[in-house]
């Protein structure tokens, strides 16, 4: 009976595998959509969309299907609750995708001389702490996981900035206010992405741990929950945003 | 361990080493038991749990071939230090097979324990002590028209939950409990695990168990034994969501044992 539950544990690693791989090609698209303004992607990033969240329902009801027979304990139970948590996260991940990719006809009025050098920058920051935080999954490595949580603060520092810029300039320079507003939501999809690979990478943590390295708080209870093994503390983390 | 204040620690395991003749059986134990707690000890068949708990009651020493080492403190005082029927009457026990003692019927069962120490009870004392008793063990609606009656004419849960009630009569503090539902069925099982769930508000519960999810359901504290040594010992909570070592992980998750 064990055999059979490590075999089934290895087949939802690879059904989560495979729905981040389809998210991953969601964002992809997305900042295609954004950066070169190809049209014919929307489309695309639609189909993959009601795939992803099919997905999620599937995993999610195997996830149970699991606890209901296995009775899970340690390394196991904690993979599945990562994994519900992780689905969860990627199926926003998806949304944020959709978000971005229906703003399409907004974003064809931005010239390209107009698009900040910071939200390249954060379109590919967000981007690899997406790729980063599921590769911390598919390979077990909890240090990895805490570099996403650390690169979440530039994200969240880029896109202030580019608040700040907006403002500043928007009287100086001929960025409309319309163009401005669809370039400041860009920049928060981007932000939201960003909290969401942190979440993920989060959960990648407890998951290889068992430490809960949520809220910058949970850092003192690291001592007292530590699986044995020497960690070093988590860098100090915001809240993630509203999905 | 996190070890708290002493007073709330019952029973405190110092360096226990036990032997059947040369044969060592358990090494250097190191444990304290929380006062008002249900303890697990859990592990793999002959890892030395049923000896553990035999040493807290002194029935260890019954066996003319078995001594030990170390100190087992029972409210501070070394239990070598006690009289052995003393330590028994706070240190009562539950075995795994329900034992009713079949002689007696069901109202001298629960009193078993004033009678064979010589102590007699005035009728009103003993009906309203057999009445509590039977109560707090959730049995006397189920006896009370057959109090006088056989004890082998009841299930096998109703038996243990007497054998409980026959424990719990001469007030213990601590109840060992050497797998006290491996001979019953599921639904006996589960009201077993509610009334040690609701007795441990009055008493200190140490329990033996084969069944994980037993452990894993109604204890406070988990102690890990393997070929007679503690493993790990903490909150159950953490034992089984984040073992701290690879054994237990190995053990509770069935990988091994």
């Amino acid at each position: 009976m064990k055999i059979q539950f490590d075999i089934d544990l290895e087949n939802l690693k690879h059904m989560v595998i495979d729905m981040a791989t389809a998210v991953e090609e969601m964002i992809n698209l997305s900042n295609r959509i954004l950066m070169e303004k190809d049209s014919s992607l929307v489309e695309k990033a639609y189909q993959i969309e009601d795939t992803v969240n099919h997905m999620e329902v599937e995993i999610e009801q195997f996830c149970v299907t699991l606890i209901a027979r296995h009775q899970p304990t340690a390394t196991d139970l904690r993979l599945l609750v990562c994994v519900i948590k992780m689905i969860n996260q990627l199926e926003r991940l998806g949304d944020l995708a959709i978000n971005i990719a229906k703003r399409y006809n907004e974003f064809m009025k931005i010239p390209d001389y107009l698009l900040p050098r910071d939200i390249r920058f954060l379109v590919m920051l967000s981007t690899q702490m997406v790729k980063e935080s599921i590769m911390a999954f598919i390979r077990l490595d909890a240090e990895k996981a805490r570099q996403v949580c650390a690169m979440d603060d530039e994200v969240d520092r880029l896109n202030k900035k580019l608040w700040k810029d907006f403002i500043k300039n928007m009287i100086d320079s001929d960025i409309d206010l319309e163009t401005g507003f669809e370039m400041l939501m860009a920049g928060k999809q981007y932000e939201r992405i960003g909290d969401c690979a942190t979440n993920i990478a989060e959960e990648v943590v407890y998951y290889l741990k068992g430490q809960n390295i949520k809220h910058h708080f949970a850092a003192e209870e690291l001592e007292e929950s530590s699986s044995g093994n020497e960690v070093s503390l988590p860098d100090e983390k915001k809240s993630p945003g509203e999905m | 361990m996190e070890n708290k204040e002493n007073n709330e620690i019952t029973l405190q395991v110092r360096d226990l080493s036990a032997y059947y003749g040369k044969q060592q059986v358990l090494k250097d134990i190191e444990m304290d038991i929380q006062k008002r707690r249900i303890t697990a000890i859990i592990g793999p068949s002959g890892c030395g749990k049923t000896t553990l708990i035999r040493c807290f009651n002194r029935l260890f020493e019954t066996i003319s071939y078995a001594h030990l080492s170390g100190k087992i403190l029972y409210s501070g005082k070394d239990i070598h230090s006690l009289d052995p029927t003393k330590l028994r009457k706070e240190i009562g026990m539950v075995f795994q097979r329900p034992n009713p003692f079949p002689t007696m019927n069901i109202y001298n069962n629960v009193i078993a324990g004033y009678k064979l120490n010589g102590v007699r009870l005035k009728k009103s004392e003993s009906d309203q002590k057999v009445e509590k008793t039977l109560k707090k063990v959730a049995l006397w609606d189920e006896v009370k028209d057959k109090l006088f009656q056989s004890p082998q004419e009841l299930s096998g849960g109703q038996q243990q939950r007497l054998c409980i009630a026959r424990t719990i009569a001469v007030s213990p503090r601590v109840i060992l409990m050497d797998e006290p539902c491996a001979a019953l069925d599921p639904i006996s099982t589960s009201r077993i695990e509610e009334l040690m769930l609701a007795l441990k508000k009055d008493y200190t519960i140490i329990i033996v168990t084969h069944n994980m999810q037993q452990a894993a359901r109604i204890s406070d504290f988990t102690a890990f034994l393997m070929l007679g040594e503690l493993v790990e010992f903490g909150e159950t909570d953490q034992i089984f969501t984040s073992p701290k070592k690879k054994k237990t992980e190995e053990y509770i998750t069935g990988r091994f044992g």
